[in-house]
């Protein structure tokens, strides 16, 4: 055997698994689905919905986006569980990291240095914050 | 794996990994665990700084719309662009994976030209914000703005010189067992760097 004639182990080899092989189609559909759901993602911002409703349709877009990427660039899909496993935990600590700050910051309030004073003061136009 | 076996599959097989504790236990190569832990680190990283974006936007008396201020033309032509680079990317480890070193160079390095074009777009973009008289000390909307694009840009800097020094050692690393798991490992963190700009894009231009 010689490594030109093998483009991958052989099944019954471990490392077998660690390869995934790849799927030029699904990688071509992946590629236009990103183009167009990008499109879609400015088009939808052109609508002016209202603020929670933007954030959670742009979110929800990139999301899917998202994992599109995951699972066939990253092959996340056919991957060992133990991936899997990190990023279960990953995604749990980020909900913590994301929710703890954002519900304590009713607390805070208006602090002067979010009005963007200085800003308008030096003749930057900045807009009302959207209902 | 016996160390006879391991020998054996070291010769007849470059493109296999060798496990240093003996065996997949995990499943996983070590270089592949690796990457994946280092990429949950950076998922905290950015984590922190969209949940910073969260706070001072909910927190803030006024806050400028992303079409108002920034260029989005610039930056969805900017998205398009990191998306393509990450298809040649995960096509330079199909090639790879084929044993394809002339098709392999060709997607890595159309890889590197998408990042270095992603940084030159960037850099109009700043110079254009820059003339205009905004910085990072304008307001709050442009400190994360500037603070979350830079951190990005480094990430992506990175990836770059990655992956060109993995076009230079793909001369002679081709045949090596190791070499194919580091296409790979590449490519899970420049796929990363494009799901970051993924949600960066829609949270700073659109929303």
């Amino acid at each position: 055997m010689s490594a030109q004639e093998h483009a991958a182990p052989p099944a019954s080899h471990p490392a077998h698994a660690d390869f995934h092989r790849p799927n030029v189609r699904a990688y071509m559909f992946v590629f236009t689905s990103l183009l167009v759901l990008t499109i879609v993602t400015v088009l939808v911002s052109w609508l002016d919905l209202p603020v929670v409703a933007a954030v959670f349709v742009a979110m929800a877009i990139a999301t899917l986006k998202a994992s599109l990427v995951l699972t066939f660039f990253m092959h996340l899909k056919g991957e060992r569980v133990f991936v899997y496993g990190i990023l279960g935990i990953t995604v749990l600590f980020a909900i913590f990291l994301y929710s703890f700050p954002v519900s304590d910051a009713h607390v805070l309030g208006p602090i002067s240095v979010h009005t963007n004073a200085a800003a308008e003061s030096e003749g930057h136009h900045v807009s009302p914050a959207r209902s | 794996m016996s160390n006879s076996a391991a020998a054996d599959l070291a010769h007849d097989a470059p493109w296999a990994y060798r496990d240093f504790t003996g065996g997949f236990r995990t499943g996983l190569s070590n270089a592949k665990l690796g990457i994946w832990l280092f990429l949950a680190s950076e998922v905290m990283l950015f984590s922190t700084f969209f949940t910073t974006l969260i706070v001072l936007r909910v927190t803030s008396a006024a806050w400028p719309r992303g079409w108002e201020v920034l260029n989005v033309p610039l930056g969805m032509f900017n998205t398009m662009v990191l998306i393509a680079s990450s298809v040649t990317m995960v096509m330079a480890y199909a090639k790879a994976f084929d044993r394809n070193k002339k098709a392999f160079n060709i997607y890595l390095a159309i890889t590197v030209a998408l990042g270095i074009l992603f940084l030159i777009d960037k850099g109009f973009e700043y110079a254009g914000e820059f003339r205009e008289g905004h910085f990072p000390s304008t307001s709050v909307f442009y400190g994360i703005y500037f603070t979350m694009t830079a951190l990005h840009g480094i990430h992506v800097i990175c990836g770059i010189l990655v992956n060109a020094a993995l076009l230079l050692f793909s001369r002679k690393q081709w045949d090596e067992w190791f070499f194919l798991g580091r296409i790979e490992g590449a490519g899970l963190y420049w796929h990363f760097v494009d799901i970051v700009w993924i949600f960066l894009f829609p949270a700073l231009y659109l929303l």
